[in-house]
């Protein structure tokens, strides 16, 4: 336990000094915020990097990881120095409640993080996924045990090269990165929120995101859920049309946040939500006027996402047993399927998505309804896009009914998929209730 | 009036449904429970609050922080017990008594909030704080209770090993499999049965994989065994009763069900990490072993 979490904190300390220059372009509440968004960059660019050495011929080495990273900060830091000469404003001074909202995450942070190194990895698909890559991985620094498989090319790499990290690094249970990632959302979450409303109503989002227990029980396990939805969030959040649109802080926030949801198309790939990341990128980059921003964020979204499906899509062509992936789905035979099972596929959404989260889905319609009247951009963007993301959430199950027979049995899947709407209905309403108590009217 | 009959009415359809099931007025009285809270925050959006007496806010403060104590503690409950343990015991739904809690948020927040504050804005601020409340004391009762079972959990054996851990998560397989891994070389296959009852975990190729590497698992019916010998140097076959916790297979357990021609066979006992070797072909007949190991004659 003891060696699993300074092997841990050995590379999330790594990772936050790589990310640190990008991070530090972005105005943020507290320098916490600041190494939250290094620490999800550094692992996340760190691990993508990694993984174009390999592409190159490069074994997957301890040591060929800090050549490559480093190699990659330096190059960052010029281009950051050379362009992107941005101001980073000085963080606010934290309030009483400011410290005692970070003292409370860092407490129940601590506790989770405990519980999670503690306890082995057991989960099926983490254990013989995510996890069993990570140690091929560790034990012969190359993909030969994952190419020889369709299941195991399945999603991206870098969850498990995290764990390829811990174990190189003599650890024996990575799954405290989980809760690594989950606090860091919760602390981008607060400082977020903070930009865009008070202490008050940061300390309530952060809290409630904190203890909501969906999050809070699957961050103890090494799915791929939480950190999707760690950098989805965390993307989101940044995309925001910002509280005071300065042109740097509307830049830095567009570079950082693409970026962002390019990761999460590295931690997982099937999912269509990062086009919800794009929309944001333009609706925001088009308000602001920050054509170049907008253009270089979407160019990373795209290279993060492609540079894994070319790769998948080569791997699994060389497969002798590769079943041929249905690349076009038959319009009309699935909108038939659909309405001939609407009954069946309404009720499963009532009982499996809607009803286990009743005051939240509640919620989102509140937040749709009451920016008819109190809004501003920010508020406007989260509530249409927890809608479009939602839609695609009914519309990606009832789309998936037609074509597995067994999907009536995937309804924890299916809910794990949709973590990352609680947090941003939770920071809406939030908004809702600032907005509403504070507008001039 | 209409301002306290329909506040009553749909306070009283919230609770009872709370101790029911969302849609049991529109089952037994076809007067939907939405319909009702929506005419509801029309009045209110529309009508002036009535002038109450002061003790009404104080019941409805009051009222507001039992229900959310309560929903709370019952979402505590939840978790330290079985899944649906708050019905099975009280006949309180949790989903709907959230509702509830919101609803009574809404209207706790109209009376609470400065009357200088529009209809309109003391309504949106109650109802996002009254969703706040009821998914926040929810999810506090929740994580509370799973925080506290597993702190629980690490003070009752907190220097475990990783060994100890696994063989509590995967009881039988896990021990068994690690037993398998000192009998087999490197390398070899290990031919498990088909996935399906009650040889879910035994059966999970990925799973056996993972205990097994740098071995390879390959799930067979044993009617390809030849043409796997020409595949494999060296080839094995698990030996296992399922250890599913329902039997729904009517072949029922223990698994090859044909004969074997090999040269050792092993009886694997998890609980002591050994094994006992013996020189002779495998027999279903009289092998019925809860783990054991077959090489395959090349």
């Amino acid at each position: 336990m003891t060696n699993s979490l300074l092997a841990i904190m050995t590379l999330s300390g790594y990772a936050v000094f790589w990310g640190y220059p990008l991070a530090n372009l972005l105005p943020a509440s507290h320098r916490l915020e600041k190494i939250a968004l290094a620490l999800l960059l550094g692992l996340g660019l760190g691990t993508w990097f990694w993984y174009l050495g390999f592409l190159l011929g490069v074994p997957f080495t301890l040591p060929s990881f800090l050549l490559i990273t480093l190699l990659a900060r330096v190059i960052i830091t010029l281009i950051v120095k050379r362009f992107l000469p941005l101001s980073t404003p000085l963080p606010t001074p934290l309030s009483r409640l400011d410290k005692l909202t970070i003292i409370t995450i860092l407490t129940l942070g601590f506790l989770h993080l405990a519980i999670t190194t503690y306890n082995p990895i057991t989960a099926w698909d983490s254990l013989a996924l995510y996890d069993f890559r990570g140690r091929t991985i560790a034990l012969n620094h190359d993909l030969t045990d994952i190419t020889s498989s369709s299941y195991y090319l399945s999603y991206p790499l870098m969850i498990s090269l995290v764990h390829s990290l811990v174990y190189q690094l003599g650890a024996a249970n990575p799954q405290g990165f989980h809760t690594i990632l989950f606090l860091a959302m919760i602390l981008i979450v607060w400082g977020r929120t903070r930009l865009f409303t008070n202490p008050l109503f940061a300390a309530l989002a952060a809290v409630l995101t904190l203890t909501n227990y969906d999050l809070f029980y699957h961050a103890s396990y090494a799915y791929t859920n939480i950190p999707y939805t760690v950098y989805l969030v965390a993307g989101i959040l940044l995309l925001l049309y910002p509280a005071v649109p300065t042109r740097s802080a509307v830049t830095s926030n567009l570079l950082v946040g693409s970026l962002l949801i390019g990761i999460s198309t590295w931690v997982r790939s099937s999912e269509p939500f990062w086009l919800l990341g794009l929309l944001l990128l333009l609706w925001t980059g088009i308000k602001a006027k920050a054509l170049l921003p907008t253009l270089l964020g979407i160019l990373f979204v795209l290279v993060l996402r492609q540079s894994w499906l070319l790769y998948f899509a080569s791997a699994l062509a060389l497969l002798p047993d590769a079943s041929t992936v249905e690349s076009q789905i038959n319009a009309r035979f699935v909108i038939g399927r659909i309405l001939t099972n609407y009954l069946e596929i309404t009720w499963y959404i009532i009982l499996n998505i809607i009803y286990p989260y009743l005051p939240g889905w509640v919620g989102a319609v509140f937040v749709a309804l009451s920016t008819l009247r109190y809004r501003t951009t920010a508020l406007l963007q989260l509530a249409v896009l927890i809608l479009i993301l939602a839609s695609m959430v009914f519309a990606g199950i009832a789309i998936f009914s037609t074509y597995y027979a067994t999907w009536t049995s995937i309804g924890d899947s299916a809910r794990r998929m949709m973590l990352f709407l609680i947090p941003l209905i939770i920071i809406s309403l939030t908004l809702v209730v600032h907005q509403t108590l504070y507008e001039k009217k | 009036m209409m301002y306290l009959l329909t506040t009553g009415l749909a306070l009283v359809l919230a609770a009872t449904e709370s101790v029911s099931y969302w849609g049991f007025f529109a089952k037994n009285f076809h007067i939907p429970s939405y319909g009702v809270y929506l005419l509801n925050f029309l009045i209110l959006l529309t009508r002036p609050t009535p002038k109450l007496p002061s003790f009404v806010t104080t019941l409805a403060k009051l009222s507001l922080s039992l229900a959310t104590l309560a929903l709370l503690v019952l979402a505590y409950l939840e978790v330290t017990h079985y899944p649906n343990y708050v019905f099975t015991i009280t006949h309180i739904n949790l989903a709907t008594l959230q509702l509830f809690v919101g609803l009574l948020a809404i209207h706790a927040f109209m009376l609470i909030l400065p009357k200088a504050l529009s209809r309109s804005r003391r309504f949106t601020i109650g109802s996002a704080i009254g969703i706040l409340l009821s998914m926040g004391s929810f999810g506090i009762g929740k994580t509370a209770a799973f925080l506290n079972s597993s702190v629980r959990a690490i003070a009752a054996s907190p220097t475990s090993s990783y060994e100890e851990k696994m063989t509590r998560a995967y009881p039988g397989l896990y021990p068994a499999l690690k037993v398998l891994s000192t009998l087999t070389p490197d390398g070899s296959t290990i031919i498990i049965p088909p996935q399906g009852n009650p040889w879910e975990f035994e059966g999970n190729a990925a799973i056996v994989r993972y205990f097994i590497y740098p071995r390879l698992a390959v799930n067979s019916d044993l009617t390809n065994l030849e043409s796997l010998k020409s595949q494999s140097r060296s080839l094995y076959i698990l030996i296992a009763k399922g250890s599913w916790h329902e039997l729904t297979n009517p072949e029922g357990h223990y698994w090859p069900k044909i004969p074997v021609p090999a040269a050792r066979i092993w009886q694997i006992h998890p609980a002591t990490l050994s094994a006992t070797l013996y020189h002779r072909p495998y027999d279903p007949k009289t092998d019925t072993w809860e783990w054991g190991l077959i090489e395959v004659k090349p």
